[in-house]
């Protein structure tokens, strides 16, 4: 190491390697972003596995999907990806070296058992005969003194808890070195120093759950049915301690009643802790749906809803209509045991001024998110500033660039954040660090050994089915057990058998174990949908030396369990129905191959605004051409006119200087007045038609940012447009700039949030509203102490740090004036002036104001140009007209199609800070293909059967990709011919097709028919 | 002095306070949310003019439980001074004679403040060491008809400081510390007994001031500072003084037939001035005695139930008898406190109930567990 150290000073070279501190779904997620890219990784994770707080929830809001299920293909790609390295149950000591070339000083912790003999058979722990209280599961069951964290943990190596460990403690036993077949268990094992080298670092060490304790006055640790939010999940979790089963800790009994109280810990000035944790509001009301489903009654006591995230408040408002969750406005004071039943009693405010008592069965504190204290204490080591809170202090507008150079952050030791936002910083930070080492890009990098092809042409089928459990997913209520006996009973099932998360790392091993042992030439799961798991499969196929088509996904969870929940046996008949059918078409599955085709390494970016500029600066810093569009003449979208931010921050001036650098980067073509009117080609290999000031222009590109901004909505309310002194947010921040002296001259300002949003065919929160109408407030208070400002409201939604603006705007005398929905203020002119009647909710008396200027909270819309381009480029957009993306959580940046991504405010409402990171992330997604020079093409395309084809061109007709197209062919015949690289396989020319020459591989006639029949 | 209205301004709305408060749960329509949102939109308005506004028990329950630090009990004091201006007045109990007796003191008046003192302990008129012995006299010949005698509290505390050395300041010309005017809006009175303290102490050239009434302790240590700037000497409570002395004294104490006993937090001892910790070592020192904390206890402590000798009402008495069925619930059979009006409060609750809890001041239950003491045993 010494001499290729001395090397590397004398040559100055940027070392291709990137040190991520957190193995959270953050790490993760920028681990494979910056793997797939070119760099070679090292993923830092102070426990004995990664997976973070993720691995321990239950299901995810908005869409209550499963957590375990999001996160198991990311983890099993984690755990095989050639070009990462995960050094778990690592503390990092110390950072030294400049950015581009760092040493990282880390002490490897000695597990006491050797990670390349265990194969974790779990002998050891079946014979351990020490029990203690399990972490993992939040203490709410027992684990063994040697453990692994949960049966899916990536490393699966088990690790000897010394603190427990007989022998560590009282110096005899050694029951599991004496039981281990491998002799993996190596007490005498000692900590190890080692030292790596990295080109930069991204700390993404997470958060630790606030303390409930702290709060004694609700009894956490006192009344056994007081449990935390996560402690909930794990009880919610079919692979937690109760399997799934809602019960109370005290007897065991099914709850009948319910109760959360959020805030625990957050929004708490008294405690030093006046942020806002972002997430809790949203978890409760997750976790409250989840609890209706086993009808047991919900009740939230609240604050404000903070649901400001896309898709959120149709989350919020679903739970209250479909869902029957209570929600009440009102702090809780503390909670009162009834220790004859462990019942607990709170009592609360209600609306009407008085006190009411409630009993429940149990208790749920939704805590509040907290920086880790090992994060904390290796930031201020390796001189990372914090916040004064402890959460890591960066850039307010380039949220991922912490104090030191070379050092970037990401997830929630940055701030208090979902997982969405989370995974689009970390592909924000893979962004920066990658774009700083981008000349170092393959140079530590190994190429993907992918084994020979086992030829199966001759093979009788050899069918092995996996049945899934999915925790309680699919076991709930389809007899798994059962369904896998069935399949056995199938003809050519060689092996049948059942496991709780089919998708989980240990699981691919055993798919691949037993694909060797059984000679399996077909691989059958029984579990989810295709659509986000069968990638993973195919790949684990490909390990196993068979071809990827040879596997099949029968979904029994979307299919089957979840629309079935009610009739469990039904629902067991149904699932083997559904493997039935999956079986014969398995056995007439073919093996396909792939062809491979250049890529063109440049970026089509649609949108020159904060999020397009970023994009397109992010993807040329790496090294790559890209091409951005703007519809308007001039560059820079709404940012232009955000003069300021609640924090200091100056976006209009950002973008200004952002413009300069795009438009004096060599890599970046600008085209202004510009739109892009078609096109054709497919990930890697696009060709559009621009309109360029009216006159075509045809550019190729391999890959499509699409970032096309957003407005502020024009109000129709509150006599916008015909009282002079009505007007909008973004026209008064502009006011506040440009007009001072008219500023000063305001007595009485009033404000009207949520302005078209959170309305029934607008049902979605604006996010930014709530900060904007604080921050002008307090501007408008700087220059005018004297203004009067009263803010008409329905929640205040000012999320993580932003919280302590909302409280200095109520220290500032900012009044602030609850309205319901149902009841909006009024608003009358009175000649120059306005007046104003409101019914507060809290009062719950109307108040009268006066007003010589009215300020309305507008929404933010997408912009005209979406709804145009989702046409042009087949995108799909949401219920509210925004762009929408592959998934939520899993690929926020992405969409469905491949080659596609999004950022900016045509994915929903967001801040400039967020548009700014979700822009970089993005653009980074991206680069994982253009860093490649091939991509592999679809397997699954259309073939033509010469014999049959007439060349009518039906299919021609129907193709939206000109992807088949009639042609002369040899002999002078005229016939269909497809170009592999523009087919999708999506069939569309096969239902054209009038004599059947065209037949989609994978889905042949044949294949298709036998499920059929099989289904009758 | 006033609490801001920015301080109150603060408030998020959140209802943990009315959550809290002990008055919103017996008086229906309480609710200190609605008057701190009352008070931004209308200054002048229904609170000045409401009995609410005297209704509070600034027990600091919603105080110590407020996101955004608003100290209400203070935003209601601040608030009494203008009610009364506006001709809106308290309830007085005890036909006003405690209120009587405090607006008495600021007068130039004769007082027989010591004699109690002279029968039992050594004292001077000069010294290190200040004993403030606040109302207790009054109290005494107030509350004989509870068969209640507060002045043992205050014999208690001479003779065990004598015990460990200690000779206070006692002094005659000693006044009410005004907490009660402070907090009925009577500020002027509230002044002028206050300096008549601060120069009594100044020419007894003490440097430390010991209080055995948590309110006395609480005034000098926040008000007096206020309207007074830096005080010249230290103040400190009994209980925290024998906790820190107690152990150097060579004292002991004996064991009793007593069954467990329990503690009541004073509002003014505990959450207005965080002392918990102290009177607790104190029962340590207490062999063979079995410590209990009741339901509810230190931050969370019930009040006991009327604040200024003002408001007694059906709402103080069923405070009172939750907090003393609390202490039942214990199994204690002695309910200790450190504040004689608490002890004066909870024992007149149970008048008249077939409760038995002894009722016991602190100093009076130490001074009789003490070995080899006979000159205070009844």
């Amino acid at each position: 190491m010494a001499i290729q150290g001395e090397h590397l000073n004398q040559r100055k070279e940027k070392i291709g390697s990137i040190v991520i501190v957190g193995g959270g779904i953050a790490g993760v997620q920028t681990a494979l972003d910056i793997a797939n890219s070119g760099f070679k990784v090292h993923l830092v994770e102070e426990k004995p596995s990664v997976g973070g707080v993720m691995a321990q929830l239950d299901k995810t809001f908005p869409t209550n999907d499963c957590s375990s299920c999001m996160m198991g293909p990311k983890l099993v790609e984690l755990a095989n990806h050639p070009n990462i390295e995960i050094l778990a149950y690592t503390d990092v000591l110390d950072l030294d070296g400049e950015p581009g070339r760092f040493q990282l000083t880390l002490k490897k912790k000695a597990r006491a058992v050797d990670p390349e003999k265990c194969v974790s058979c779990g002998i050891c722990a079946e014979k351990c005969p020490v029990e203690v209280s399990d972490p993992f599961n939040l203490d709410l069951n027992r684990r063994k003194a040697i453990y692994v964290s949960y049966p899916q943990a990536v490393p699966l190596v088990y690790t000897i808890d010394k603190e427990h460990c007989r022998y560590f403690t009282k110096g005899k036993c050694r029951i599991c070195e004496k039981l281990c077949e491998n002799k993996a268990i190596f007490f005498d094992q000692e900590d190890e120093i080692v030292r790596l080298k990295t080109g930069a670092v991204i700390l993404a060490g997470g958060f630790e759950p606030f303390d409930a304790r702290i709060r004694g006055e609700y009894g956490y640790g006192r009344w056994p049915n007081v449990v935390t939010s996560l402690e909930y999940e794990r009880i919610l979790s079919g692979a937690g301690p109760f399997q799934g089963h809602i019960q109370r800790i005290s007897d065991g009994k099914i709850p009948r009643r319910i109760a959360w109280i959020q805030c625990v810990g957050s929004r708490d000035n008294h405690l030093g802790r006046e942020y806002c944790s972002a997430v809790c509001c949203m978890y409760a009301t997750k976790q409250a749906m989840i609890t209706r489903e086993h009808d047991i009654e919900a009740t939230i006591f609240y604050i404000d809803i903070r649901a400001h995230g896309k898709g959120f408040d149709r989350f919020y408002e679903r739970s209250k209509s479909d869902s029957d969750v209570r929600y009440v406005r009102s702090m809780i004071s503390r909670v009162i045991p009834n220790p004859e039943d462990d019942t607990l009693r709170i009592s609360y405010a209600t609306p009407e001024h008085h006190i009411r008592e409630e009993t429940f069965d149990m208790v749920v504190l939704s805590v509040g998110l907290c920086p880790n204290p090992s994060a904390k204490q290796l930031a201020e080591k390796i001189g990372i500033q914090l916040n004064e809170y402890g959460f890591c202090a960066s850039d307010p507008l380039d949220v991922v660039v912490t104090s030191r150079p070379g050092v970037y952050v990401c997830g929630v030791v940055q701030g208090p954040k979902d997982i969405q936002d989370s995974v689009q910083q970390g592909s924000s930070a893979a962004a920066r660090a990658t774009a700083l080492l981008a000349d170092a890009r393959g140079s530590l990098v190994a190429p993907p050994a992918i084994p020979v092809e086992r030829n199966v042409s001759d093979e009788e089928p050899r069918i092995g089915v996996f049945v899934c459990h999915c925790g309680i997913n699919i076991a709930g209520v389809v007899d798994v057990e059962a369904v896998a006996d069935y399949a056995r009973s199938l003809p050519n099932v060689t092996y049948a058998t059942h496991c709780m998360f089919a998708c989980s790392n240990d699981q691919q091993q055993e798919i691949k174990h037993a694909i060797k042992e059984h000679g399996l030439n077909r691989v059958l799961v029984a579990a989810c949908t295709p659509r986000t798991h069968e990638p993973l499969f195919r790949n684990t196929l490909r390990e196993a030396g068979l071809n990827p088509y040879l596997f099949e996904l029968a979904n029994i969870r979307e299919q089957d369990s979840w629309v079935h929940q009610a009739e469990p046996e039904t629902a067991t008949e149904k699932g083997k129905d559904l493997v039935r059918m999956s079986v014969f078409r398995a056995r007439l599955l073919k093996p396909l191959y792939e062809t491979s085709y250049e890529i063109i390494q440049t970026a089509l970016v649609i949108g020159g605004g904060l999020a397009g500029l970023t994009a397109a600066l992010s993807v040329s810093e790496q090294g790559f051409p890209a091409i951005l569009v703007e519809r308007t003449t001039e560059l820079g979208g709404n940012a232009r006119t955000l003069y300021y931010t609640e924090d200091g921050a100056n976006p209009a001036q950002y973008v200004q200087e952002l413009i300069k650098q795009v438009e004096d980067q060599s890599l970046i073509t600008v085209y202004k007045e510009t739109e892009v009117v078609s096109i054709t080609g497919n990930c890697g290999n696009f060709t559009s038609t621009l309109s360029v000031r009216g006159e075509s222009e045809v550019v190729s590109h391999g890959v499509v940012l699409v970032a096309s901004g957003g407005q502020e909505y024009k109000p129709s309310e509150y006599l916008y447009g015909q009282h002079p002194r009505v007007i909008t947010q973004k026209e008064f921040e502009a006011m506040l700039m440009s007009q001072p002296e008219e500023v000063k001259q305001l007595k009485r300002v009033a404000m009207i949030q949520c302005v078209g949003s959170r309305e029934p065919e607008y049902l979605y929160c604006s996010r930014v509203c709530c900060t904007a109408a604080i921050k002008n407030s307090l501007k408008l208070k700087s220059m005018n102490p004297n203004a009067q400002v009263s803010v008409m409201y329905r929640d205040i939604r000012t999320y993580g740090f932003k919280e302590s603006y909302y409280l200095k705007a109520r220290q500032q005398g900012i009044r602030f004036y609850r309205f319901e929905r149902e009841e909006k203020p009024k608003v009358a002119s009175q000649g120059a002036h306005l007046s104003i009647s409101v019914f507060d909710a809290q009062l719950q008396t109307p108040i009268q104001l006066e007003a010589d200027l009215l300020v309305l909270s507008a929404a933010i819309r997408p912009s005209k140009e979406s709804k145009q381009l989702t046409e042009v480029l087949r995108l799909p957009l949401d219920q509210d007209g925004f762009f929408m993306e592959a998934h939520p959580k899993l690929r926020p940046l992405d969409f469905a199609t491949a080659g596609f991504y999004l950022c900016g405010l045509s994915q929903g409402p967001k801040f400039a800070n967020e548009t700014i990171a979700q822009a970089r992330g993005a653009a980074l997604r991206a680069i994982i293909v253009l860093s490649k020079k091939e991509i592999v093409a679809e397997g699954m395309i259309n073939h033509v059967d010469s014999g049959r084809c007439r060349a009518c061109g039906e299919c021609e007709e129907a193709c939206c990709f000109e992807a088949i197209k009639v042609k002369e062919v040899e002999g002078g015949r005229k016939q269909a011919v497809v170009t592999e690289a523009l087919c999708t396989g999506c069939g569309g020319c096969n239902v054209a097709c009038p004599t059947g020459a065209a037949s989609l591989a994978h889905f042949q006639e044949e294949q298709i028919n036998a499920m059929i029949e099989e289904s009758i | 002095m006033q609490l801001t209205r920015k301080q109150t301004d603060s408030c998020i709305e959140c209802g943990e306070c009315t959550g809290s408060c002990p008055i919103s749960r017996e008086l229906s329509g309480f609710s200190p949310r609605q008057i701190i949102k009352r008070a931004m939109i209308e200054p002048d308005g229904s609170l000045l003019h409401g009995r609410e506004i005297w209704a509070c028990l600034s027990c600091a329950h919603c105080s110590e439980r407020c996101p955004a630090d608003i100290d209400f009990p203070e935003f209601i004091r601040s608030h009494r001074e203008e009610a009364r201006k506006a001709g809106n007045s308290p309830h007085e109990s005890h036909h006003g004679i405690l209120q009587a007796i405090a607006s008495l003191q600021t007068r130039n008046i004769k007082q027989q403040r010591t004699g109690w003192a002279e029968k039992v302990g050594a004292f001077h008129d000069t010294g290190e060491y200040f004993y403030f012995v606040g109302c207790l006299p009054y109290f005494d010949v107030t509350f004989r008809y509870l068969n209640l005698f507060p002045l043992e509290t205050a014999q208690s505390v001479l003779i065990l400081l004598n015990k460990m050395g200690v000779e206070p300041v006692i002094s005659n010309h000693e006044r009410c510390c005004g907490h009660d005017a402070l907090w009925s809006g009577n500020e002027a009175v509230f002044r002028k007994l206050a300096s008549w303290n601060v120069e009594v102490i100044k020419s007894s050239g003490a440097k430390t001031v010991l209080f055995s009434c948590p309110e006395g302790y609480f005034t000098f240590k926040n008000y007096y500072r206020k309207y007074f700037g830096d005080l010249p000497f230290e103040v400190v409570h009994m209980t925290e003084f024998l906790a820190r002395e107690l152990p150097g004294a060579e004292l002991t104490f004996e064991p009793s037939s007593d069954a467990a006993i329990t503690y009541h937090d004073p509002c003014r001892l505990g959450r207005c001035s965080g002392i918990y910790e102290p009177p607790r070592q104190l029962f340590q020192f207490l062999p063979e005695t079995q410590f209990v904390e009741m339901e509810r206890s230190r931050e969370n402590a019930l009040c006991c139930g009327t604040s200024a000798w003002m408001e007694c009402s059906s709402c103080s008495k069923a405070m009172q008898m939750e907090r003393l069925q609390e202490a039942a619930q214990t199994g204690a059979r002695t309910l200790i406190t450190a504040c004689p009006k608490c002890q004066i409060h909870l024992t007149c609750a149970q008048s008249g109930t077939d409760m038995d809890l002894k009722v016991r001041d602190i100093y009076t239950y130490l001074l009789k567990r003490l070995s080899g003491d006979e000159t205070h045993s009844k």
